[in-house]
């Protein structure tokens, strides 16, 4: 079937039988290699994307699943040579140990973000609940998402991945 | 110093948080192939035929592998040689390799692999180290099961205990403890026209695998290149086991002369690679009624599991570390790592201490409460301090900032000074209680280790004033590229962004040993502080000349060079030593002091220094449903010099949390067959964000002379003495021991209802 | 790659047709399923029935005296849904605890339900508040009230060529909990749970609905205990005395997340918690 979505705010199509993995569709069929395979059981969060804005974890949401829909993924949040709030602020603090969750992390903030735009520590927490770090403790992660909020609230944001707000909000769907 | 202690941004921050950093599963080569790992389902058993002949019909699959086909020796030699690459007669634990499959992709590989057809005679497993331990009819390693044994002999315990007037004996147990890195196993090898083998992969120890490799395939040194790529996570996880998934490709890429891939499936990673030894230990100790502890008579089994792997090296670290940072004249150490039908057990954060030291600690708690004595106050008349002698026979000649870790805590928590805790009675709120450990740990590969205690390190410093250096040593999140690139930044006087680290290659410096113990900023950063010398003395000279002042009244830093008022810029320089033609690359080495064990008495110097840490626990336990609640850790570390405090502050953190989860939830549960119940991350309980308790981190600061600026290694240490501190804080909130780890709310309200 | 084939109908009456295929796996948040199928390697995947594009599944109609919901409906829009929280407040507890944000994002209460683990954190608050469900197939509907859907762990009467298409539900009789023990604050199963629905005249417990999640091979209503409080007032004594029958009404086991006997006691603490959080709001 030929899947047309939009990817990073570009709109992108792809001849794909309808049951791949989009984590193996990002990785594989489009070189998107920032988001990570950490268990492939929506257990660890590495493989968080955001879809319609909200986080999910790709590898357990099918290609056929994201037709008509809008992913962002690591790579679609920092514009050119400027990064997002967020990614600046996890590089400021020392939230980034290995690496290997941040990318997942990242995402889950930016879309607590979108909602809240001054969440406390426990409601940072809880969004980054399905996100597992074994490096940091999440001490610093959570610094860095407070970071993030105080510095977006100085800025105004143009998100250049036309994501809206409202986490799990649908967007009107194409018919094939 | 511009950028010594300095909390500078990680090298590779930017390419993390933007997702450009290549993971081993990132990279993929042209005609790549892929592998997948035979597994023995039985923990012990004859092999009596491998089928593989059927896989070889399924589309998609190239070729399978096992023992016979090993050109050099079946073996990944570690401390001892009896592990196999692949097994060949018999199988010794479930998940033990016993083929490899290679398919044109991954999938085709898995699933070819799980279908080949084993025939195994089983045999009946040893699942116990206690029963296993001289067991009088089966015999899986030796005629004992007994892989090591060390014995510390000093004083005479005996007698001391009859003298105390306070002993105590209890038993204590630990439970397996799995890595969970978020990244799974993963490498790669790639066969390059020559007949050399490049080796990439998620891994601590370079050397390591090239060993294995080059034992495996018969091939000399220089053949086989092992390098690390990033790597998500490792934690002792990744310092042997990548030895062998570089063997499971480098077969098959030196064979079918294509580069082969291995991914491992969480589930996979979870039953099939090493973890924490468990731990038993019978502790007795004693202490007169002045509070000054007089006696220490332990009894320390590790399970090995079914080869020795990194046993020996865990048994030596647990056992110098077995009384805990105290002095005691009487000393009386039995400690065993025995063999069962388990996956070999190996390195951890903490490599043998935390398992005893939860018995110690735990110990000088009670101790504390049948003194009637504060429990920081009773650390205080025992806590090792500079000039004394530690248990294991060494003075203790510089940096140790042990009694300022304990004032540190005392201070920031507010602890109330000079009272004893009794149960409950301080008008708290209900359930709330405070627990201490002081522990301490020996940086580097200690004596047990010495043979493997040197490192080297190289640097370029180019025309342009950039700098390239190598070390032997990895970046596994911990920081070391970063605080590594900060020692030759002030070692040559540049600034920090001219300074870029290499990908850790064997073909770059010579043998410089693991990535373990907390080793790499001393002993790599000592050996670039060796090489930035030799660069510096060659810049110094032509600046000398350049400036017509005594090389003495030089000074360069951040790039520019000065004396009085006279400056150049280092760029100047340079480039003058580079139209002169004079080097300004060098090769650096470092060994580490000496250090000494004498294996009948367990004296000597075991570790050329010690870090030393005190946490305190604050935990709220539901006394009704037992759930253990910790609100805050407090933890302050002896590090010699923070030469990045974000850094070190990071390492704390996340030892802290990882400490509370071998403490409260972490178990691998095994049926009677042998089996793990728990393997994935679902059943496999590690912290989440909103588990966190508040940590205040502290760092202090003892010089360690032959360290670089002072510092020492120690991030394995926010860990090791956390269970004690919450096991401690428990029985502060609500009155009772557990000595069983993890301290699950099952068995704290057991406990209650006893 | 790995890979399937899906069906992705676009109306109701469309995936009835493709349920009633033998082969077929149904698949809507997959976060049950596609973890299953995580693990099947050696052979190919089942065709698999992707609902994502039946809108008609998704409705949330909270207007009428029975709630109604799709089955498609998210633990996330649940818990985020004021209607339901203020008349199912036990529901979008249930589903605000669950798992985490990327899961709750995509799984589904159809899901919840199908996959018919006794452990599913939305089932004990469906079976207090008298949910029923619509199933469909080819041939017809029928409706069956949820408690009588479940037959041992992970057994549903649900037919192969069938599927949830409707889930409804009275209003809360104005009390209520769910309680739940899990081994850490996200992503981890129940251990144990107890919802409760409640009509108090005062004190008294006018009617009452009490269901325990995974302490038997279903989620089961507790019976005995419901008929000690009807009609009773809430005391010190009286809930003591219902803690004590609720606890012989769990069948716990052992299993990796608990022990039985720890499961047993909990279900009376978590009862009794509930009940006097109620009596105190009184």
């Amino acid at each position: 079937m030929k899947l047309e979505f939009k990817l990073n705010g570009k709109t992108t199509e792809l001849e794909v039988s309808g049951g791949e993995r989009v984590l193996d569709v990002l990785r594989e069929r489009l070189n998107l290699v920032g988001t990570k395979e950490g268990c492939g059981k929506g257990e660890c969060g590495a493989c968080t994307v955001l879809l319609d804005g909200a986080p999910v974890c790709s590898c357990l949401l099918l290609s056929s699943q994201v037709a008509g829909r809008e992913i962002v993924t690591i790579e679609g949040l920092a514009a050119g040579d400027k990064l997002h709030p967020v990614q600046e602020a996890f590089a400021e603090v020392g939230a980034v140990q290995c690496g290997f969750c941040t990318p997942g992390a990242v995402l889950s903030a930016v879309a607590l973000l979108r909602r809240q735009s001054s969440p406390s520590r426990a409601e940072i927490k809880s969004a980054l609940s399905g996100n597992l770090c074994r490096c940091t403790g999440y001490e610093k992660i959570v610094a860095a998402v407070e970071l993030a909020a105080k510095n977006m609230a100085k800025e105004v944001r143009r998100p250049h991945a036309n994501a809206h707000r409202g986490g799990h909000g649908r967007s009107p769907r194409r018919t094939r | 110093m511009p950028v010594i202690g300095k909390r500078v941004r990680r090298s590779e921050a930017i390419d993390r948080v933007t997702g450009a950093g290549l993971f081993t599963d990132d990279l993929s080569y042209t005609g790549m192939l892929h592998a997948a790992v035979v597994r023995s389902p039985v923990a012990r058993g004859r092999i009596e035929s491998i089928d593989t002949k059927s896989c070889l019909k399924t589309k998609g699959v190239v070729a399978i592998f096992t023992a016979k086909d090993i050109p050099g020796k079946n073996c990944i030699p570690i401390v001892f040689d009896d592990q196999p690459f692949l097994a060949e007669k018999f199988v010794n634990y479930v998940g033990e390799p016993v083929a490899v499959v290679v398919a044109e992709d991954r999938l085709t590989a898995r699933a070819a692999a799980k279908n080949v057809k084993l025939e195994i005679k089983e045999l009946e497993p040893l699942l116990d180290p206690l029963e296993a331990r001289n067991h009088p009819r089966i015999h899986i390693y030796g005629k004992d099961n007994i892989v090591k044994q060390m014995h510390v002999r000093r004083g005479d315990a005996k007698s001391a205990f009859r003298l105390c007037d306070v002993v105590l004996v209890n038993e204590y147990r630990t439970s397996f403890q799995e890595h969970a890195y978020i990244e799974p196993q993963a490498m790669i090898a790639v066969p390059l026209a020559d007949g050399t083998i490049e080796v990439r992969g998620s891994m601590q120890c370079p050397f390591y695998v090239r060993k294995g490799v080059v034992t495996v395939l018969g091939l000399p040194e220089s053949r086989v290149w092992a390098i690390q790529t990033a790597t998500g996570g490792a934690f002792g996880g990744k310092e042997d086991v990548p030895s062998l998934l570089a063997c499971q490709v480098a077969l098959p890429a030196w064979k079918l002369k294509r580069p082969v891939k291995i991914v491992y499936d969480r589930t996979e990673d979870m039953v099939a690679t090493s973890k924490r030894h468990p731990g038993w230990m019978h502790y007795k100790s004693g202490t007169t009624k002045d509070g000054i502890l007089r006696a220490v008579e332990v009894e320390y089994v590790i399970d090995s599991g079914a080869y020795s792997t990194l046993s020996p090296a865990v048994l030596f670290r647990g056992t110098v570390h077995a009384v805990g940072p105290y002095r005691c004249e009487n000393v009386k150490v039995d400690s065993y790592a025995v063999a069962t039908n388990k996956v070999p057990s190996g390195a951890f954060r903490g490599f043998g201490s935390p398992q005893i030291l939860f018995a110690a600690e735990s110990q000088m708690d009670e101790l504390a409460r049948k003194l009637r004595l504060d429990p920081a106050e009773f650390r205080r008349r025992n806590l090792l301090k500079l000039g004394d002698t530690t248990a294991s026979g060494q003075t203790l000649a510089a940096s140790v900032g042990s009694h300022e870790t304990l004032e540190k805590v005392v201070k920031a928590s507010g602890w109330p000074a000079g009272t004893h805790r009794g149960k409950g009675k301080t008008g708290r709120e209900d359930g709330v209680g405070y627990g201490f450990s002081t522990i301490y740990y020996g940086v580097g590969l200690g004596a047990a280790g010495k043979h493997l205690a040197r490192t080297g390190a190289r640097i370029i410093l180019h025309d342009d004033g950039s700098v390239l250096f190598s070390v032997g040593t990895t970046e596994l999140g911990q920081g070391m590229t970063t605080v590594l690139s900060q020692i030759v930044a002030e070692g040559l006087g540049v600034p920090l962004e001219w300074v870029q680290m290499a990908p850790p290659d064997t073909s770059r410096v010579p043998d410089s040993g693991p990535t373990v113990a907390s080793r790499s900023t001393t002993m790599s950063g000592n050996a670039l502080m060796d090489a930035c010398r030799k660069i510096r003395d060659v810049l110094l000279d032509e600046a000398s000349e350049e400036l017509g002042v005594p090389v003495s009244e030089i000074a360069v830093d951040e790039g520019i060079v000065k004396s009085g008022d006279k400056s150049v810029l280092l760029k100047e320089t340079i480039k003058s030593c580079a139209a002169k033609r004079r080097p300004l690359s060098a090769e650096g080495w470092h060994v580490s002091p000496p250090t000494s064990w004498d294996d009948a008495t367990g004296q000597g110097d075991a570790y050329v220094t010690y870090a030393w840490a005190t946490n305190l626990a604050k935990v709220k336990v539901d006394r009704e449903t037992g759930e253990v609640r910790v609100l805050k850790i407090w933890s302050a570390h002896d590090i010699g010099k923070a030469i990045n405090p974000a850094l070190a502050e990071g390492q704390i953190e996340g030892g802290v949390v990882q400490g509370m989860g071998y403490a409260l939830t972490e178990e691998m549960l095994m049926d009677s067959a042998g089996r793990f119940l728990n393997t994935d991350l679902a059943t496999y309980i590690i912290p989440t964000a909103p588990d966190q308790p508040e940590i205040e981190s502290i760092i202090v600061e003892h010089p360690y002379p032959d360290g670089p600026f002072g510092a020492k290694g120690f991030a394995e240490q926010p860990l090791m003495g956390i269970a004690p501190a919450i096991a401690n804080a428990i029985f502060d909130a609500v009155g009772v021991r557990i000595r069983e780890l993890p301290m699950t709310p099952e068995r704290v309200w057991k406990a209650l209802k006893r | 790659m790995r890979t399937a084939v899906t069906i992705n109908p676009l109306t109701l009456k469309d995936a009835l047709k493709a349920k009633a295929r033998k082969d077929v796996v149904c698949v809507a948040g997959g976060t049950d399923v596609l973890v299953k199928l995580h693990d099947m390697i050696d052979r190919p995947w089942p065709p698999l029935l992707v609902l994502d594009e039946v809108d008609s599944l998704r409705r949330v109609d909270p207007s009428g005296k029975r709630l109604v919901l799709g089955p498609l409906v998210t633990f996330a829009e649940i818990a985020e849904s004021p209607a339901l929280r203020r008349f199912a407040p036990q529901l979008v507890e249930a589903a605000a605890l669950a798992s985490s944000p990327p899961i709750r994002n995509r799984a589904t209460i159809g899901g919840n339900l199908a996959n018919g683990s006794p452990s599913g954190d939305l089932i004990p608050p469906l079976y207090v508040l008298g949910a029923t469900l619509e199933l469909s197939s080819v041939k017809g509907k029928r409706r069956v009230d949820v408690q009588d859907f479940f037959t041992g762990p992970g057994l549903t009467i649900l037919r192969h060529d069938e599927l949830i298409t409707s889930i409804s539900f009275e209003r809360s009789g104005g009390s209520g909990f769910f309680n739940r023990l899990a081994v850490r604050k996200a992503l981890a199963v129940s251990k144990v749970s107890v919802a409760a629905d409640i009509a108090l005249r005062k004190k008294t417990v006018a009617q009452v609905r009490i269901a325990l999640g995974a302490v038997a091979p279903t989620v089961i209503r507790a019976t005995r205990t419901e008929e000690f409080l009807a009609g009773r007032e809430l005391s010190a004594r009286s809930i003591a005395a219902a803690c004590d029958l609720i606890k012989g009404e769990a069948r716990p086991i052992d299993d990796i997340r608990s022990t039985a006997e720890y499961r047993r006691e909990m279900v009376g603490v978590l009862f009794r918690r509930g009940l006097e959080e109620i009596a105190r709001a009184v």
